[in-house]
């Protein structure tokens, strides 16, 4: 007889999984789509942003954004399980007012920053304010050093842990460490750096990086996402080779507090 | 349910050493009853029938028996490293199916040696499994450098060298990314070349890429492969299970085709 996955065990307990990395859509088709597969896999709520590649380019402008984020409220509206997270291109200066208007309305965290440009300087210096007087985590899109070399204006490890180490008060989620890349070199890289949090969405399979991370990083620190893979990402948990207590763990109670929800 | 491709030994990148008995212990517990090995060391040593010698070794020597599965073996063979392509004909005497691995061998699989082995090897009764990437590629040691690429073009030009012969020999792409098997549909159906979704790139929902490749290729040329133990097996399980597919066209991907391109009994 095959045991019964976790993730519907939570469900007959009647909590479920708490996504805290997932993108919307601009066409309703897809974002259907989405919420058929929470229901299927006990997503009990996704923290999500526009899906970058719906905004047409790397650098999308200002108005592009402010439309990206503006259907992702109306869907938070219209479905309580969805959290919204600002999505910001650090290029943009009004973004900034941006991102703090959306925070003032109820938006969860900011992110995901995506790849227009690495997040140093004045310009991370405005958002990671913003972040630690809301008091909400601020997700990143990051880069595993990558075969065969890193691509430019992308976040790497080391650009994580430098922006975190300045700011030991922001809670930052360094985005998919399985989501391609070298993610035993991005676990050492950031493993000592308490107020980094790394999620666990994205494509890659590979055995080990679960448990890798609980060794590295220990348990508290590492979050489930899916980056709309759900079937990689329940996968990758429900295989692991560590406790059913770490499971839930990395399911919904760690999200819980760094989101402070 | 029979899992097509699994390995054992050691990885040369990343800390992963198993044997057969460990497979048994991952795999048998999803539900499979029919598991394919292959040793790493027949991709990663030079001379790599050593490899094969040593899988046949662990196969005598693991208790994987009482576990009530069934085992077979499968051989790493670089067609540029026998003396003779009539060497292949002994492998059927321990092998269930040859795998050939143009990336990590370092050999051009558009060429007539190939093609003559593959034929050589279906005489004989062995399914060739051509294995493409083992991880994600953005993944790779930096060290690693691929002398030959597995491009679209690549295999097209292979797969004009297969349709010189009458007979379709019994192929498998396994571990190939989306879009190759995507663009090469039409050929891997009027060939019939089998193949599967292991590939990072394959995505399951909600990007639903199995259901484009059932659409695509045909649910009867889809086969299971986990690549364990270098994957978590449920990440390429589940991207079947949780397919918008039919439950049968499931269950042909997970058991019945693997039957036929081995010819199970």
């Amino acid at each position: 007889m095959l045991s019964k996955p976790l993730f519907k065990c939570l469900h007959e307990k009647g909590v479920g999984i708490i996504d805290v990395h997932a993108h919307v859509f601009l066409e309703d088709g897809l974002n259907n789509k989405l919420f058929y597969w929470m229901n299927i896999f006990n997503v009990e709520k996704a923290y999500v942003s526009i899906y970058p590649f719906d905004l047409g380019s790397m650098n999308p402008s200002h108005e592009i954004v402010l439309k990206g984020n503006t259907k992702v409220l109306k869907l938070c509206k219209l479905n309580p399980r969805l959290k919204g997270m600002v999505f910001v291109n650090p290029l943009n200066p009004q973004d900034i007012d941006l991102v703090e208007k959306f925070l003032k309305i109820g938006f969860s965290g900011i992110g995901e920053v995506y790849r227009s440009t690495k997040l140093r300087g004045k310009i991370a210096e405005s958002l990671i304010k913003l972040a630690i007087e809301y008091d909400v985590p601020i997700l990143i899109h990051t880069a595993h050093r990558l075969y065969p070399r890193d691509r430019p204006n992308e976040n790497t490890p080391i650009d994580i842990r430098t922006l975190a180490k300045k700011w030991p008060r922001a809670r930052i989620i360094m985005a998919h460490i399985t989501g391609g890349g070298d993610w035993e070199y991005a676990l050492e890289i950031v493993k000592d750096i308490s107020n980094v949090y790394i999620d666990v969405g994205g494509s890659v399979q590979d055995s080990g990086v679960l448990e890798k991370a609980v060794e590295l990083l220990g348990i508290d620190r590492i979050l489930f996402a899916s980056d709309n893979l759900y079937a990689q990402a329940i996968g990758r948990v429900e295989s692991a080779n560590i406790d059913e207590d770490m499971k839930i763990k990395i399911y919904r109670e760690n999200a819980l507090k760094v989101f402070r929800d | 349910m029979i899992d097509v491709l699994t390995f054992t030994g050691n990885y040369p990148y990343r800390k992963i050493r198993v044997g057969i008995n460990d497979i048994v212990r991952i795999i048998k517990p999803e539900g499979f009853t029919d598991i394919f090995v292959i040793k790493f060391e027949s991709l990663f040593y030079k001379d790599f029938n050593e490899g094969n010698r040593e899988l046949l070794n662990e196969y005598m020597e693991s208790t994987w028996r009482k576990d009530d599965v069934e085992i077979y073996l499968l051989a790493g063979v670089n067609p540029f490293y026998i003396s003779s392509v009539n060497d292949i004909k002994k492998f059927s005497e321990n092998f269930k199916g040859l795998v050939i691995a143009p990336l990590f061998h370092g050999f051009n699989l558009s060429c007539n040696r190939v093609v003559s082995i593959i034929r050589v090897a279906n005489d004989v009764g062995l399914p060739v499994l051509i294995l493409g990437y083992l991880e994600d590629i953005r993944e790779m040691h930096r060290a690693y450098k691929f002398r030959h690429s597995l491009s679209i073009e690549k295999i097209k030009d292979f797969f004009e060298l297969i349709k010189k012969y009458n007979e379709k020999p019994r192929l498998a792409l396994i571990s190939f990314p989306f879009k190759i098997l995507s663009e090469l549909a039409n050929d891997i159906n009027k060939l019939t070349i089998y193949t599967d979704v292991s590939y990072e790139d394959v995505y399951g929902p909600i990007y639903d890429y199995v259901k484009i490749l059932v659409e695509n290729i045909g649910e009867d040329l889809i086969v299971f492969a986990s690549k364990t133990p270098l994957t978590y097996i449920k990440c390429v399980l589940f991207k079947v299970l949780y397919s918008e597919i039919d439950e049968y066209k499931k269950e042909k991907i997970l058991k019945q085709n693997a039957k036929k391109f081995f010819d199970l009994k």
